[in-house]
């Protein structure tokens, strides 16, 4: 079980314990949740990102002062289409970041049903975030940070506005999610976390930023 | 008394080491406790009467001293529980007049620590006991455990107390009769002298003395030395010299009676002997010692000569015996050791015997005259009192008789007196009353008389039945001697047999075990019957043994037959396999393909023109076929021939390869054989990429495309693109562009080539099949079409892989086609790779969250294009099923790696990887045909239905929760906006349902 655990990672940066957790990114096609991941795992950004089919996993590990929390991410298809596959990504994710385009109201609606799916079906205690990404195009704002804002506390949402682009608030996003994590083994609360995701003390080598950047 | 005893004993004790105790180990004699010893008490007494005598009959022939012993010596005295703890090492010494064993801290010790009683003592010893000279004695209800430190002491020991009791109980038995052959011996040897003037120096001492033992005796006690040794052995000796005195005494009788009548001799000898007892008596009693004066004898003795007339006398000796003891032992207390003053002793004593003592010799003499005199006297008194009793009887017995005669005569006076008195009547009627009473007696005589012949009668019959009796009883016997001597016979048999059985069941038991027949109550027969049965046994085991190998081997020959069996069971499986694989109808190899098509060359030429049959021969001798098809052998040539053969042929096939190339080019339409078929799998040549793809695209949509018409696609989609001012897939479209195939120069930018083919190909296909309209996924098959073909033709493309070879519903609004293909896959999985599916089970991998992505794009995601060329390639021509021969492909050539990860993440990142990771494309294509094989379609089919409505059914359910979800968000926050997704799903599901 995720959360478990107390080994201690091989570069020593943390002494306590490990936490994993599943994370799905949600939002219309095309906000930038590839590219949110992206620049959260590898520290890169593509102006045009391959559009996601289906889904990708990738993982990536953010250090906290005393928990090491790795998340196993999955970005999913944004378009309508792929909607029918999302319940197979979010079942069991103990959080979700819903994504939309701050240059697009549309995708901000869509988020709003993401978030309402995602309470009312996922696990009941998932934290989820709300980034309004491409924050970098605020000359072509559509959607306010006080009508997200007021959004996301309505519905107690973390909330941040977003650029894969620039990185803003990436890394602070994925951060504050890890935070308010629950830490302990009680913060499975009840799901059906699948068992074939387990800790590995092993350091994910796989991401080029590494924790804390 | 004890004074002059104390300083001559210590010294004449010396220890003598028992002979055996000398030959024994050294050990023993190292051993503090040592061994036997014996005392030898210088004056030579002994306190048993045998030791006595024995001491007697050796005193004429050797010195006294030397002979006689005392038996004592070191024990460990042992507790009767825990005895080897509370062991003390005493001394102990055999007391010969009271029979007890006594025994002392020290030798030296005045009285002992306590006594055994020997007289009623059983002794025995522990056989195995870990300490060998360890021996009981029982005696008055206690156990005494002593350890004479080896067992030959110990032996020594238990012998001389055997022989000590034994003594003591016939001495208590034969004192008396001991006594008379003693004096008797005395008097026939003579001996005497010493003997003789002891005795008289004894008398004459007392005499000397004059005064009274009892004094005397005081004297003694009040004479004692303050450290000297016991009053015991001081008291011993006083005996022995009384004894000495007695005996004196007695020898000196012998001179005077030279026969001596039995009788008197016996008494003398008696009183003699009870005097000494007396006298032991007396003198202990002042002593004071606590040693006990064998009271038994003592007053045996007394009592058989309680009543005597000479009693008095016999004090009178006491008295004088007494003295003279009292008196020597005071002279002797002044000699330093026993032995000296023994010699002292006796030469004085002679001498004194000699000078001094006739007067009493006379007194004695006188003494003992007057008491035969006496003796004699009364003998003759008894003699006429006797005599005059006798007389007395007979005159007592005649005046009975007398007085019975006068009893007699004095009632016939009466009756006579009576008779004369009484009338003749009354003697009438009295005789007549008498005869009455004669006739009453007479009858009452003969039926007495009857009744005795009744008796005798009676008597005889008796006497006869008691024959009969007695011959029943005779009879009888002898049945019961036949029936003994039977019952011996018998017996006899019984033991016999036994015996025999015994020798049987042994004999069985070295055999095998074999149930034992029943043994026939005959002995000979039985035996003979039992050898047989032997015999039989015998047979049996080694049949046994026999057949039990017998049946060892049967099951190996069985085990190797099963072995066989496997093998050619596995052999057939493989031939099977072989066959379904050539069946199939794809040749494995290229060289096959190459030689079939070689071959399909000549024949057709050999068809057209003639004389080519050498050539025909060696194309098939080169495949090493001894006889052409023609029957003929294969002819061989030499290598230049050969060279100049292949050369023409390759040039030939040269020729040939280019008119099919022309012909491609030439515009022909493709048509479908085994030989493309193979050719495709093989992989498509680049320039011929876009012939062979356009034909393909042409077997699906080419009847579509005519319908339409050549104009369709530039001029009315083109139009429509134009009139279509709200395309709801033109805006995902257009942020897809980009997005398709960013890593292709074609496609990275606004300004490359394929992005506009692109975006009117996807749009246009989004209206000509509104119900898709545009999925994600479809810009990539859109876009690697445009790489080969031109934009009409990609655009079929798209619309031959959409509508044709994909199954329908696959990239509609639920992707239900594409979501069951992966559950089918995952069947396909279970079934081709068990082992790969058992571990995404164990791990709950969900393989579908990758595989989705290959089918959607046909592996255009994260897979190289090599790879998914070659995919494509063979889906073009085959249809789906190659999908799944590709997918399965990869996940059997990455299966050994996977394998090795063991958490889910890991497997899912590897997933994501593996696409990449897949460089060996003619691995893939060679695993995806032929390794997988047999792979039909059939199966997959139903398969596909199967899961599709599953599928159907499951989102169906999702749609529901979904769309009351949607209606009550859109009233709620986006009223009068309606997206065009929303649109989309509307159409979608009308589609889906429809």
């Amino acid at each position: 079980m995720a959360g478990r655990g107390g080994a201690q990672r091989p570069n020593g940066a943390t002494q306590g314990k490990i936490c994993q957790f599943k994370l799905v990114l949600l939002g219309e096609s095309a906000v930038g949740k590839s590219s949110l991941v992206l620049r959260f795992v590898k520290g890169q950004f593509h102006e045009y990102q391959e559009s996601t089919i289906g889904a990708a996993f990738l993982t990536q590990t953010v250090c906290l002062d005393d928990t090491t929390v790795k998340f196993e991410i999955w970005d999913t298809a944004g378009q309508e289409r792929y909607h029918s596959l999302a319940p197979m990504y979010y079942r069991g994710a103990q959080a979700a970041i819903v994504v939309y385009d701050i240059t697009n109201q549309d995708t901000f609606g869509r988020a709003k049903t993401w978030v309402k799916e995602l309470q009312r079906q996922a696990s009941p205690n998932i934290v989820i975030a709300l980034a309004g990404n491409k924050a970098d195009l605020s000359n072509k704002r559509m959607v306010e940070y006080e009508e997200a804002q007021a959004y996301a506390e309505e519905n107690s949402l973390l909330f941040m506005e977003t650029s894969a682009k620039t990185a803003m608030n990436v890394n602070d996003i994925f951060l504050a999610i890890a935070k308010k994590l629950p830490k302990n083994e009680g913060g499975q609360s009840g799901q059906q976390r699948p068992p074939g995701l387990r800790l590995n003390n092993e350091q994910n080598q796989q991401s080029e930023g590494g924790c804390c950047k | 008394m004890a004074a002059e005893g104390g300083g001559s004993k210590v010294d004449s004790v010396f220890y003598v080491n028992n002979k055996t105790d000398e030959n024994s180990s050294p050990e023993s004699m190292a051993n503090g406790a040592e061994a036997v010893v014996f005392r030898h008490s210088g004056d030579g007494s002994a306190e048993s009467s045998t030791t006595e005598t024995m001491a007697a009959d050796q005193s004429g022939n050797a010195d006294p001293e030397e002979n006689e012993t005392k038996l004592c010596g070191w024990l460990l005295k042992c507790g009767s529980i825990g005895f080897m703890k509370t062991a003390k090492n005493l001394w102990f010494v055999f007391g010969e007049d009271t029979c007890k064993l006594y025994f002392y801290r020290q030798p030296q010790d005045l009285l002992p620590l306590g006594e055994i009683d020997i007289k009623h003592a059983s002794f025995s010893f522990d056989a195995n006991s870990s300490r060998p000279g360890v021996f009981e004695i029982r005696s008055e209800g206690k156990v005494y455990y002593l350890d004479a430190q080896g067992q030959h002491r110990m032996t020594y020991w238990l012998e001389e107390l055997q022989k000590k009791r034994r003594q003591y109980s016939q001495q208590r038995k034969t004192i008396s009769s001991e006594k008379i052959n003693w004096t008797l011996k005395n008097h026939r040897k003579g001996s005497g002298l010493t003997g003789q003037g002891k005795g008289l120096a004894g008398i004459s001492e007392s005499a000397g003395a004059g005064g009274s033992s009892h004094m005397g005796q005081g004297e003694g006690v009040s004479g004692l030395p303050p450290n000297t040794k016991p009053m015991y052995w001081s008291l011993r000796n006083l005996r022995t010299e009384i004894r000495e005195a007695v005996s004196g005494i007695r020898n000196q009788k012998s001179p005077t009676k030279s026969s001596p009548p039995p009788s008197p001799q016996l008494s003398e000898g008696k009183e003699g002997w009870t005097l000494l007892d007396e006298e032991q008596d007396s003198s202990q009693q002042p002593s004071g010692s606590a040693q006990s004066a064998t009271p038994n004898s003592s007053s045996a003795m007394s009592q058989s000569a309680a009543p005597n007339p000479a009693s008095k006398l016999g004090n009178k000796l006491k008295f004088s015996l007494f003295n003279k003891n009292s008196k020597r032992s005071h002279s002797d207390s002044g000699s330093p050791t026993e032995q000296p003053r023994r010699h002292t002793h006796s030469s004085g004593s002679g001498r004194s015997g000699s000078q001094q003592c006739f007067k009493c010799k006379l007194y004695n003499m006188f003494r003992t005259y007057m008491s035969h005199q006496l003796q004699d006297d009364l003998w003759s008194v008894r003699e006429d009192l006797k005599a005059a009793e006798e007389e007395l009887q007979a005159n007592r017995e005649i005046i009975k008789l007398l007085q019975k005669e006068l009893d007699v005569v004095r009632v016939t006076m009466e009756t006579r007196k009576e008779s004369e008195g009484k009338t003749e009547q009354e003697v009438d009627f009295m005789l007549q009353q008498r005869d009455k009473h004669v006739v009453e007696l007479e009858h009452s005589l003969a039926v007495l008389q009857e009744d005795k012949s009744l008796l005798e009668q009676q008597c005889s019959q008796n006497e006869g039945e008691m024959a009969t009796l007695k011959d029943q009883v005779s009879m009888l016997q002898d049945m019961l001697t036949v029936k003994d001597e039977i019952v011996m016979q018998l017996t006899n048999q019984i033991f016999e047999l036994e015996n025999n059985n015994t020798q049987d069941k042994g004999d069985n038991a070295g055999q095998a075990a074999e149930p034992s027949a029943p043994r026939p109550s005959l002995l000979i027969p039985d035996t003979r019957e039992l050898e047989e049965l032997k015999d039989s046994v015998r047979a049996y085991q080694l049949q046994n043994k026999f057949m039990t190998k017998e049946i060892m081997e049967l099951n190996e020959l069985r085990k190797l037959d099963e072995k066989r069996e496997k093998e050619l069971l596995i052999n057939y499986a493989n031939l099977e396999a072989m066959f379904y694989q050539t069946k199939s109808g794809e040749e494995n190899k290229s060289q096959d393909a190459v030689a079939q098509l070689l071959q399909e060359a000549l024949e057709t030429e050999a068809g057209e023109g003639a004389g080519d049959q050498d050539a025909h021969q060696t194309f098939l001798s080169s495949h090493s076929m001894e006889y052409d098809r023609y029957g003929f052998q294969a002819y061989l040539h030499t290598e230049e021939e050969t060279e100049d053969i292949l050369v023409a042929k390759a040039n030939q096939l040269q020729r040939q390869s280019d008119e099919l190339a022309n012909r491609l080019q030439s515009g022909k339409p493709l048509q479908r054989s085994p030989e493309l078929k193979t050719l495709i799998r093989l992989g498509v040549p680049h320039e011929y990429k876009e012939h062979v793809w356009k034909g393909c695209v042409n077997f699906y949509v080419g009847q579509t495309r005519d319908k339409l018409g050549p104009q369709y696609y530039k001029k009315d989609l083109g139009e429509k693109i134009k009139q279509s001012k709200f395309n709801p897939a033109a805006k995902q479209i257009e942020l897809d562009l980009l997005r398709t195939l960013p890593s292709n120069r074609h496609f990275d930018s606004m300004e490359s080539d394929g992005i506009p083919k692109l975006r009117r190909v996807l749009l246009a296909y989004s209206l000509h099949n509104p119900v898709i309209g545009y999925c994600q996924g479809l810009n990539r098959l859109a876009a690697i079409s445009l790489l080969f073909l031109s934009e009409e033709d990609a655009f079929w493309c798209l619309e031959a892989v959409v509508e044709h070879i994909m199954p329908k519903d696959y990239y509609t609004k639920t992707l239900a086609a594409a979501q069951a293909d992966q559950r089918v896959l995952k069947e396909l999985v279970a079934e081709k790779l068990p082992k790969l599916h058992a571990h995404f089970e164990q791990y709950e991998v969900d393989l579908s969250l990758y595989t989705f992505n290959w089918f959607l794009t046909i592996f255009v995601d994260n897979v190289r294009p090599e790879t998914f060329l070659r995919c494509w390639d063979a889906l073009l021509y085959e249809g789906s099923k190659v999908l799944f021969r590709f997918a399965l492909a990869f996940l059997k050539y990455a299966e050994d790696e996977i394998l090795t990860l063991k958490e889910a993440p890991h497997i899912y990142r590897y997933m994501r990887m593996l696409g990449e990771k897949v460089t060996n494309v003619k691995r893939i294509t060679q695993i995806a045909f032929h390794d997988l094989n047999p792979f039909p379609m059939r199966s997959i089919t139903s398969k596909r239905l199967h899961h599709l409505q599953l599928v159907r059914e499951e989102l169906r359910e999702l749609d529901i929760i979904r769309q009351d979800f949607q209606t009550s968000h859109t009233r709620n926050n986006r009223e009068g906006y309606i997206s065009d997704d929303d649109l989309d799903d509307t159409r979608d599901d009308e589609d889906g349902d429809s």
